[in-house]
C-alpha cells in the first residue's frame, strides 16, 4: 500500500501545494485508475472517471484534515464517483433491468478491451453479474489486496458485512464458473 | 472448470499483475499531464469554485434520489393541472363577455329603453350558459318584428 508515502505527500502539499498535488497523481494515479476500471470496464469511461476523482481532489484538498489516511480519502472519492456513474447509467436503462450488465459484458468480451485468457475473462463475467457494491468488495479484496479494515474505512461499511459481502460473491462465482 | 476457479481464488497476483484489461501506450503519462492542466485552471483559492450552485446540488439530488421524485411528482403535476383550470376558467369568463358584447353590438339597441337592454344583459350573465345560434336568431326576429313585450319574461 501507499501509506508510507502519505506523510511525504502532505508535507510536500504543506510546503507547496501545486508540487505535492503533482507528486499525489503520480503516485496514485495507476491505482485510481485501475480500481475504477475493473468496475466500469470501458477505457473512456474509466479516464473519464479518473480525472475527475483527481480534479475533486485537488478541489477539496484544502479541507482535507488528516484524520483518515490521504489513500482512505482519494479511493472514497473515487468509489463514490464510480457508483454515482453506475447508478446514473442504470437510470437511462429503461428498456431492461439488465441493460447495464448487458453493457458491461460486451465491453468486457470486446477485443481491445481485455486480454486475459479463458478462465479469467470468464472470471471477470462472474464478477460482473455481481451487485455493484458486492462487485466492488470483491475488486478491492481480491485484485487490489486491501484488508477489511482498510475497506471499512473507505466504504463506510462495517468488517462483518464486508466479510459476508466477499463470501457471497466468492460463492457466486464460483457457481456461474462451473455452470458456464 | 471448478478446480481452475478455485486455484485462481486462491493464488491470485495482485495490483498490476492481474490487471487484464488494455491501456493504450503512453495513456498514464497523458492521464498525468490532463489532470495538471485541468487543475491549472481551477483556483482553489476562490471559493466559488469549489462550491456547486444550489440549483445543481437540488437536482442532482432530486436526479439520484427515486423518492424526490416520485412525491414530487404528484405536486408538480396538482400545480400544472390547477394552473390549467385557472386559465380556463379565465378564458371561459372571458370569451363570454366577447360574445355578450358583440351580441349586443351587432344588433341596433339604440332606440331601446334602459329595462330591455339590461334584461337581455342579465339572460346573458356569466353564471348562466349562453344562448345558441338559433335562439339568438329566434330573439333577433322577435326584436325586428316587435313582438318583445313584457309577457315574454
Amino acid at each position: 500500500m501507499k501509506e508510507n508515502k502519505d506523510t511525504e505527500i502532505l508535507n510536500l502539499l504543506k510546503i507547496n501545494i501545486e508540487v505535492g498535488f503533482k507528486e499525489l497523481v503520480n503516485i496514485y494515479k495507476k491505482d485510481v485508475y485501475r480500481h475504477i476500471r475493473r468496475m466500469v470496464i470501458d477505457h473512456d469511461d474509466a479516464d473519464d472517471l479518473t480525472q475527475e476523482t483527481f480534479i475533486k481532489v485537488w478541489l477539496n484538498i484544502n479541507k482535507f484534515k488528516g484524520e483518515s489516511k490521504l489513500y482512505t480519502w482519494i479511493y472514497q472519492i473515487a468509489t463514490n464517483e464510480t457508483l454515482n456513474f453506475l447508478k446514473k447509467k442504470k437510470k437511462f436503462s429503461f428498456f431492461s433491468v439488465n441493460n447495464e450488465e448487458l453493457d458491461l459484458l460486451n465491453k468486457l468480451h470486446a477485443p481491445e478491451n481485455f486480454r486475459g485468457d479463458f478462465i479469467e475473462k470468464k472470471l471477470n463475467e462472474a464478477i460482473i453479474k455481481l451487485p455493484d457494491k458486492q462487485r466492488l468488495v470483491f475488486n478491492m479484496k481480491y485484485f487490489e489486496d486491501f484488508s477489511y479494515e482498510q475497506m471499512s474505512k473507505i466504504l463506510n461499511t462495517s468488517e462483518g458485512a464486508l466479510k459476508a459481502s466477499y463470501h457471497h460473491a466468492v460463492k457466486k462465482i464460483e457457481k456461474y464458473v462451473s455452470d458456464n | 472448470m471448478k478446480e481452475n476457479t478455485s486455484k485462481i481464488l486462491e493464488n491470485n497476483k495482485k495490483g498490476e499483475e492481474n490487471f487484464h484489461f488494455h491501456i493504450p501506450d503512453n495513456y498514464f503519462d497523458q492521464l498525468e499531464l490532463n489532470i495538471i492542466s485541468s487543475t491549472n485552471n481551477i483556483d482553489i483559492s476562490k471559493k466559488e469554485n469549489i462550491n456547486k450552485s444550489y440549483y445543481s446540488i437540488i437536482l442532482e439530488y432530486i436526479f439520484l434520489n427515486k423518492r424526490a421524485i416520485l412525491y414530487s411528482l404528484p405536486i408538480i403535476l396538482g400545480f400544472i393541472l390547477l394552473t390549467n383550470l385557472l386559465l380556463y376558467n379565465n378564458k371561459y369568463n372571458v370569451n363570454n363577455d366577447i360574445k355578450i358584447e358583440n351580441y349586443l353590438l351587432t344588433e341596433s339597441y339604440n332606440d331601446i329603453n334602459d329595462d330591455f337592454y339590461y334584461d337581455i344583459v342579465e339572460s346573458y350573465s356569466v353564471n348562466k350558459p349562453l344562448k345558441n345560434d338559433k335562439q339568438i336568431e329566434i330573439d333577433n326576429y322577435l326584436l325586428e318584428n316587435d313582438y318583445m313585450d313584457e309577457s315574454y319574461y
